[in-house]
């Protein structure tokens, strides 16, 4: 009796067992039960860490140009750093000398960590507004050509005015050009998208960035 | 009974055995999540650019344009190879995807203006030019784009990036520590 009912016990155990096993099978993922639907404020310290991947949130975009030099401008003094639009275009057409074309490049992205919220069934990422973050023009006399809008026109060439007059007309072009803040913006949405994903599929959370749901 | 004891037994043993094995197995690197997170890997670049066309009797004109390209790796090349904690990333090159889109309205024409005793041997640039030029810029675009190796670069190692963390991802959830190995592939193009 004694060994009938130790065997029954052994028995049922054992099938316990199996069909855990069975189901664990079956059901691989239910062993991330456990790291499931909890997010720890170690996973959360990580989660920004992945995100701190600064390289995948700017973008380095080719910029060639021209740019118009017109009469009558002290180009020294007046496109100085500080200059502003209505000072470039102080001028008129028939004051226009000389065009000089340029190789410029802008860095845009964010500067900025995108900040990160979890609350018991998602993680919400948001992701700054993406800057200029800098913009430069190629020093290299080979690349800086001219166009002549006056015949009588004979350009000297001076590089450090010339490189002066094109650094300040691609700043003030990059500096409200949406369309690369725009682009800037939705290649680190990407990027942090890209990140994201391992844990989205193998998490319960909810992973929404920038507004959209992953 | 007691036969029928050592079977359940047996089974039971086996099971866990199954189970251990599987747990090494369940979740690992794998080449369809890789193909999904470099989907995303895609880099959408701005691009302005400028080309300078002569007509027949010398006249310079410049044009300004700008463009959106695309660039990323063929997923379909990528593969993988997992070895225990070796894991073997076959990757092509990045290349421009699509065709680059240039913004008509962004177009921009400043023509030489040669003055009165210049004119009179230089031409005026026709319309047809023009339209060549346009389409002259949408090839010079997709070269200049192809020629610039530290565009192509950023883009390549933006993929690479991404791989590298989705792996390190997966290699902190199962508790491995997986080594990470490059082979280029060559494109076809």
């Amino acid at each position: 009796m004694g060994n009938f009912i130790k065997n029954i016990i052994i028995t049922v155990t054992a099938l316990i067992i199996i069909v855990l096993v069975m189901i664990n099978i079956v059901f691989p993922t239910i062993r991330w039960i456990g790291n499931k639907g909890k997010i720890s404020v170690t996973s959360k310290a990580s989660l920004e860490k992945i995100l701190t991947v600064n390289e995948l949130q700017t973008i380095e975009c080719v910029y060639n140009s021209y740019v118009i030099v017109y009469k009558g401008i002290d180009y020294e003094e007046t496109l100085s750093e500080d200059a502003t639009d209505d000072e470039i275009k102080i001028t008129t057409k028939k004051d226009e000398q000389y065009a000089i074309s340029y190789r410029g490049y802008v860095t845009a992205g964010i500067d900025e960590s995108p900040t990160v919220t979890i609350n018991d069934k998602a993680v919400y990422i948001n992701i700054p507004d993406a800057k200029i973050l800098d913009c430069y023009v190629v020093p290299d006399p080979n690349t800086m050509k001219f166009l002549y809008l006056q015949n009588k026109y004979k350009k000297q060439t001076d590089l450090k005015k010339d490189l002066n007059i094109c650094t300040n007309d691609l700043r003030s072009k990059v500096q409200d050009n949406k369309d690369i803040l725009a682009l800037a913006n939705q290649n680190a949405i990407n990027a942090i998208k890209a990140l994201c994903m391992p844990l989205k599929n193998h998490s319960s959370y909810k992973f929404v960035i920038a507004g959209e749901t992953l | 009974m007691k036969c029928i004891h050592n079977i359940v037994v047996c089974l039971c043993f086996l099971s866990i055995i199954i189970v251990s094995c599987g747990k090494q197995t369940n979740i690992e690197p794998n080449i369809l999540d890789i193909r999904q997170v470099c989907k995303l890997a895609t880099l959408e670049c701005y691009y302005h650019n400028l080309i300078e066309v002569k007509n027949a009797s010398g006249l310079k004109q410049w044009i300004d344009y700008e463009s959106r390209v695309k660039l990323g790796i063929d997923v379909s090349s990528i593969d993988i190879k997992v070895n225990n904690t070796k894991v073997t990333v076959y990757i092509p090159n990045s290349k421009i995807i699509g065709e680059p889109k240039i913004t008509i309205p962004s177009i921009d024409v400043l023509t030489e203006k040669p003055g009165f005793f210049g004119g009179l041997f230089k031409s005026p640039i026709s319309k047809e030019n023009q339209v060549e030029a346009v389409s002259k810029a949408n090839e010079n675009c997709k070269k200049t784009v192809q020629e610039n190796q530290q565009l192509m670069q950023n883009a390549q190692n933006r993929a690479m990036k991404i791989i590298e963390n989705y792996i390190s991802q997966i290699g902190e959830m199962t508790g491995k520590q997986y080594q990470i190995e490059w082979k280029f592939i060559k494109s076809e193009e």
